[in-house]
Formats: structure tokens, C-alpha cells, sequence
């Protein structure tokens, strides 16, 4: 898991103008980040489409959702779609 | 001295129509989003083969015939935009030339999305002091070339388009430009940026291929429209003497729909005279003002006579409105 979340805080300020000092942990939660909105909710769906190659629904985006959730719901859709990507080969 | 009436606007929007639901890049739970954030349900798009030279001279083509003024006649052009064609020349000379103002100079202006105020005010001055006895100012964008196209924070909100207005020296008419204010704080300059392509970041040093496209750093931007604008409306009308009661119509920068509902509501002025193109245009930057300006104009929502106030903010950071009797 650790790579993942190297990976994630390596892109995340590709996808939100500014998350400010915060490092993106497991328990990080989706509010936590500055100026959270519905429009930064819909940028980190996209970048877990783009490098994590799931495409979750918006839904799974709110203020209490953790990083850590969302990971595990990734590996889940990879689970559920018989894609055995695993995430030490996320790009 | 010498007064700058309007005697003509312009406007060119490029063909091709880009719905909300087109934007397949993004999930379909979030294409609803967009029109409830920001009052955009549709765009338009340049075709390949056009460029922001060309929606400016097909603007200001628009803008020349309406009155019968031959290009030969321009004495200058002045081009608003912060999507020029290429970092050097100037856009503005190759507009003159498509379109054979020979006679005229030409420059551009990048105040960002305030570009239609500072200009107003430019070709206002440049009028009042003898230099020009007429001017051709010029809006032109086409942003789906300088932003990424899956930036959500971006992409679903801006369109491409222009505007001209034709502004006229005349020593006896009380109509024109009244007066202007501008602002700029340089201390909210990565508010709003193309971070890289220019001498700080040139593009030899990219690492990160996102920095050569535009940023926005959208809730501070609303902070800051919400504030600025009402403010600088108020300022223009106390220096101007002029009541807010007086004014038939707001011609506002169309940055987001919630934007225009706050300021209408801080100058408690009802929205139905804020002129609205947003949701079919989006926000197309300094040209914006100029689109909106020949459409009220055009459609009769604006009449000879009228009492206007055009205000625009954006990137640099910068602001600026303008009191014109039309």
C-alpha cells in the first residue's frame, strides 16, 4: 500500500490546485484537503481513473470517505472485473 | 476634449457546439455537476484550423460591417487576450492584417479575463488625449487549447469566442465612455496562471507536462469576485456620480452564474438587469464582456441611450469596470 499512496501524493497536485503541507495517508480523509468541494470530489475520481484504472462512482467521494477507502473499493472493482492489475504495477 | 462613443460592437462564436453530456472524459455522475456550479450547459469550440486571430478578425469583421467602416479606415487595434496565437508577435498584427487594417497599430493586452475593462479604458484614453479617432477593440480566446482536457477544475467551464466593439472620437455627444476603474494586485498572480512556456518556467525545464496547460485555483477566485467586483462597481459609480438605480443594464465578466447571483445580491440589484449568455457560451475570458455587450445590444436589450456598467475580473489578479452611456 505504500507505494499507492507514494503514487497518490506524487499526482494529486495534477488533479487539486493546491492540498497545501497535507501528505495523503490511509486515513486521510477527502474533507481534510484544502477548499474541498464537489468539483475537487469529481478530480480525484479522475485520478483514480487515470492511475488506478477503476472508475468508481461519485458517490464514494463524500466529506468522510477516507483514501484508504477508496483504495480498497479500487481493488475491489479490480477484484470484481477479474482485472488482476496489481497495484505495484499502477504506471 | 474628445468623447469615445460606441458606434458599433461585433461578436463570432465558432460553429461547433459542445454540450455538457459531450464531455465523455468525465464520469456521468459528474456532467450534472457542471451546470449546477457553474450555469454552463453548453460551449463552443474553435475548429482546428482557427486560432484566436481568427475569431478576432471574423469578430471584428462582424463588428465593421454592421456600420459600413472599412478596415482601411482603423486607426488602431486593440486585442484583449490571454490565449494569443504564439508568445511572440503580438496576435493583434496578425488580425490586422487578416483582416487589411493598413493603416492601423496594433497590440495586444493580457489582463486575463479583465481584458475587456482595461481595454475600454485604453481605447478611452487614447481617444480622450487626440491620439486615435478611432479604435477597433478586440476580444478574442480560444482557451480549449491552452487547458487539459480532463482538469475538471477547468475544461468544462470555458468556451472559445470574440467580441469587437468600434469606439469613435466625437467632440459634441454626452454618450461614451464616462469613466473607468482598474485594479490589479500582483500578489494573487498563481491564483490564475499557465504556470510555464514564459521566462520563470520556460519549457525546456518542464517536468510536469500539466504546468504548459492553464490553472485555477477556483474557490479563491470566487472569493475573490464576489468581493472585488461589487466593490469596484460601487467605487466606479461614487466617482462618476451616478446612481446605481440609474443603470439599465450590468454587463458582467461570464465567469460562473453564482459569481453574478452574489454580486447582484451584494449591490442589491436584481438579476434581470445582469445580462446572462453564460449557459450557452461559457466563460470565454476577456471576451466574454464584448460577446455579451453586442448581444444586448443586438437583441435589443440594450437601446441608445442606456446607462451600462461592464465589470470584469481575473487573472494577475486584476479588476476593472466601466461606465459607458451607450
Amino acid at each position: 500500500m505504500n507505494e499507492v499512496f507514494h503514487k497518490i501524493n506524487e499526482v494529486i497536485t495534477d488533479y487539486l490546485f493546491d492540498i497545501g503541507n497535507i501528505s495523503i495517508h490511509p486515513e486521510t480523509r477527502l474533507a481534510d484537503l484544502p477548499d474541498w468541494d464537489s468539483i475537487s470530489a469529481v478530480s480525484i475520481q479522475m485520478m483514480i481513473h487515470e492511475h488506478f484504472q477503476a472508475d468508481l462512482p461519485l458517490e464514494l467521494f463524500h466529506n468522510d470517505a477516507t483514501f484508504g477507502e477508496l483504495m480498497t473499493h479500487v481493488a475491489q472493482s479490480h477484484s470484481t472485473n477479474q482485472d488482476t492489475l496489481p497495484f505495484s504495477s499502477i504506471q | 476634449m474628445h468623447n469615445s462613443v460606441i458606434v458599433s460592437t461585433g461578436r463570432y462564436l465558432p460553429e461547433t457546439v459542445i454540450s455538457n453530456e459531450d464531455l465523455t472524459q468525465f464520469s456521468p455522475d459528474a456532467i450534472h455537476l457542471i451546470g449546477e456550479k457553474t450555469g454552463v450547459f453548453s460551449r463552443r469550440m474553435a475548429s482546428e484550423n482557427e486560432c484566436t486571430s481568427d475569431l478576432a478578425a471574423q469578430a471584428a469583421l462582424n463588428c465593421l460591417a454592421k456600420v459600413g467602416h472599412s478596415p482601411e479606415q482603423v486607426e488602431a487595434i486593440l486585442l484583449a487576450t490571454s490565449s494569443p496565437d504564439r508568445m511572440q508577435p503580438a496576435t493583434a498584427a496578425r488580425v490586422q492584417y487578416i483582416i487589411g487594417a493598413k493603416k492601423a497599430f496594433a497590440f495586444d493586452i493580457n489582463s486575463v479575463c479583465s481584458g475587456s475593462a482595461f481595454g475600454i479604458a485604453l481605447a478611452n484614453a487614447l481617444i480622450k488625449s487626440g491620439y486615435c479617432s478611432n479604435i477597433l477593440l478586440i476580444a478574442s480566446e480560444v482557451y480549449s487549447r491552452i487547458m487539459n482536457q480532463k482538469d475538471y477544475t477547468t475544461y468544462p467551464f470555458f468556451g472559445d469566442g470574440a467580441g469587437a466593439v468600434l469606439f469613435q472620437a466625437t467632440e459634441t455627444s454626452s454618450h461614451g465612455v464616462i469613466h473607468s476603474c482598474l485594479k490589479t494586485d500582483g500578489s494573487g498572480g498563481d491564483i490564475i496562471s499557465v504556470p510555464s512556456g514564459g521566462t520563470m518556467l520556460p519549457f525546456s525545464k518542464i517536468e510536469n507536462p500539466r504546468a504548459a496547460f492553464f490553472r485555477m485555483k477556483g474557490p479563491d477566485v470566487f472569493s475573490f469576485a464576489c468581493e472585488k467586483a461589487p466593490e469596484i462597481v460601487r467605487q466606479l459609480l461614487e466617482e462618476a456620480h451616478v446612481s446605481i438605480r440609474d443603470i439599465k443594464c450590468f454587463i458582467c465578466h461570464q465567469a460562473n452564474v453564482n459569481i453574478i447571483y452574489k454580486i447582484a445580491n451584494i449591490l442589491d440589484v436584481s438579476m434581470d438587469r445582469f445580462f446572462m449568455n453564460l449557459s450557452s457560451y461559457g466563460n470565454t475570458a476577456s471576451a466574454s464582456v464584448l460577446i455579451a455587450l453586442d448581444e444586448a445590444i443586438s437583441t435589443g436589450v440594450i437601446e441608445r441611450d442606456d446607462l451600462i456598467v461592464t465589470v470584469a475580473f481575473g487573472g494577475g489578479l486584476s479588476w476593472g469596470a466601466n461606465l459607458i452611456r451607450i
